[in-house]
Order: structure tokens, then C-alpha cells, then sequence
């Protein structure tokens, strides 16, 4: 009897055993896939600094009409603020909706654009190019970087940097 | 960028869209955005956002991960977010009555008086 219970105390001590491994091991794979995806994962800035280049180029190639470049542009940015929701954000977005901004700015910003570039409309362009600079520095604002702006402008550079619009206006 | 009415005044209409929407089931950015724009409010994200985030962070919404498309979060209703609710329903049907029920009211009588006199 004495031989069967302790027989119990030991199968039981190797349940215990056997869980606790298990656990510990599904906490390792989940660290794993966590670091896997954040290396695998575009780095916010490193994605906004393309967007910021292609932006200019968008504008660029709009303001010497060639509208296969601009289209092209348009359709990178896309696929850049897409990416942006699933990117490693800064330490202070990390509880920002980036997802939910990237999902809106696509769905409002971009369509209007991809129609002017499509009709070939000089001024059409220029009015949606504003409009969707005005979007960025609206998201820029929302995120806490009201300092990087984008101009209204096509042609000009990304950001703008001349000293009228810095901080420091002495 | 938001205008001084948006500030003033619509910012907190829009609050009321979303805690309603909310109340009836989880709602996420993009479709509020489509919604506010039946009404003729054409918010920025950069405007939504942040006032989701406010409301997250005031304790009248729970954002949770939403099913079916990865990375976007659903915005649920709390209690408290049901009682600032309730409490905004009373006072919203107060403001019509005496701003546009009594007002268009009042606009008539004058009306009437002026043609009678």
C-alpha cells in the first residue's frame, strides 16, 4: 500500500514537472516569435523615411507631368503606409492605433490622388497633393511629430526645412 | 488640422457618434471614419485616432485586437462609456428641444405676429 502511494506521490511530482517544462517552453517560443517579428518587421522611422523620399518624387514627377513616374510613386507610398501598420513603432507609439491611422490615411488620402494622376489633370494633382499633405502633417501632428512637415507644394522637398518653418524662428 | 469649430464644438459631436456607434457593437477607425462622413464630418485620421485614443485612455472605450484582419484594433464600449452615454442621450435631447424645437417655435410666433400686425 505504502509502495503504491509513494509510486503516486512520484507520478504526480512528474506531472507537475512536466507542466511547469511545458510552460516554460511555450514562453520561450513566444519570446521567439516576438523577436522574430520584430526583426523581421520594418522599423517605423526606417518606413517613413522611404514614404518621405517617394512623397517628394510623387510631387516632383507630377509637377513635370510624367504621370507613369507619379503613379508608380503612388503606388509605393501605398505599400509603405500598408507596412506601417504592422512595423516595430518608437517606444512612445507603442500603444498608438499605427494600423488604424495607416488603414485611414490609405483609405481617404490616396484615392483622390490616384484619380488625378489617372485623368493626367495638372491642377487636379495639385489639389490632391495638398490634400494629402495636409493628411500627413494631420497623422505627424497625431503621433506627436508635428515637426516633420510635409509641403502642400509638389516640387518642394520632403520635409520642408527651411528656417520659416522651424521651431526657431529668431 | 482641426478649426476652431471642429475644437469648440463638433469634436464633442463626434464623441457622441462613436460612444453610440460603439454602444451597439465593437467599431474600428476606418469604418467610423466612412460613418462621421455620412454626416458631413471629413476627419482626418489624424484627427480620429488620437480622439480614440483619448476616449481609451478616459475609460470609455477597450481597444482589443479585431478578428479577421490583422494589426486592426476594435473599440468596445465600457460601463463607463455606456453611462457618460445615457447621460449625453438626456442632455443632447434637452439642448434640441430648447435650440431647435423652441427656437424654430419662437421663429413662428414671430412670424405670425408680425403678419397680424
Amino acid at each position: 500500500m505504502r509502495a503504491i502511494s509513494r509510486c503516486g506521490r512520484l507520478a504526480a511530482l512528474l506531472g507537475v514537472l512536466a507542466i511547469a517544462m511545458g510552460c516554460a517552453s511555450a514562453d520561450r517560443k513566444r519570446a521567439t516569435n516576438r523577436s522574430e517579428h520584430e526583426a523581421s518587421a520594418p522599423h517605423f522611422g526606417e518606413e517613413m523615411e522611404r514614404i518621405g523620399r517617394r512623397f517628394e518624387r510623387l510631387g516632383r514627377a507630377g509637377v513635370v507631368r510624367r504621370w507613369e513616374l507619379a503613379r508608380y510613386e503612388l503606388h509605393e507610398i501605398e505599400e509603405g503606409v500598408e507596412a506601417l501598420g504592422g512595423a516595430t513603432p518608437p517606444e512612445d507609439l507603442a500603444g498608438a492605433d499605427l494600423h488604424g491611422l495607416a488603414e485611414g490615411f490609405v483609405a481617404r488620402a490616396l484615392p483622390t490622388l490616384a484619380s488625378a494622376l489617372a485623368s493626367r489633370d495638372t491642377a487636379a494633382f495639385s489639389t490632391a497633393f495638398r490634400e494629402m499633405a495636409r493628411e500627413c502633417n494631420a497623422c505627424h501632428q497625431a503621433i506627436g511629430r508635428a515637426f516633420i512637415q510635409v509641403p502642400e507644394v509638389p516640387g518642394a522637398e520632403v520635409p520642408i526645412l527651411t528656417p520659416a518653418h522651424g521651431e526657431d524662428r529668431r | 488640422m482641426p478649426q476652431p469649430l471642429d475644437r469648440e464644438f463638433l469634436t464633442a459631436f463626434w464623441k457622441a457618434h462613436v460612444l453610440h456607434h460603439a454602444a451597439a457593437g465593437p467599431v474600428y477607425g476606418l469604418w467610423l471614419l466612412e460613418e462621421l462622413g455620412r454626416h458631413g464630418y471629413r476627419l482626418s485620421p489624424g484627427t480620429l485616432y488620437p480622439l480614440l485614443a483619448r476616449m481609451e485612455r478616459n475609460g470609455l472605450l477597450r481597444a482589443k485586437a479585431a478578428a479577421g484582419v490583422k494589426g486592426r484594433r476594435s473599440y468596445h464600449i465600457t460601463p463607463a462609456g455606456s453611462g457618460v452615454l445615457a447621460t449625453l442621450r438626456e442632455r443632447i435631447a434637452e439642448l434640441h428641444h430648447e435650440v431647435v424645437t423652441e427656437a424654430k417655435e419662437a421663429r413662428r410666433s414671430s412670424r405670425r405676429a408680425r403678419r397680424s400686425g
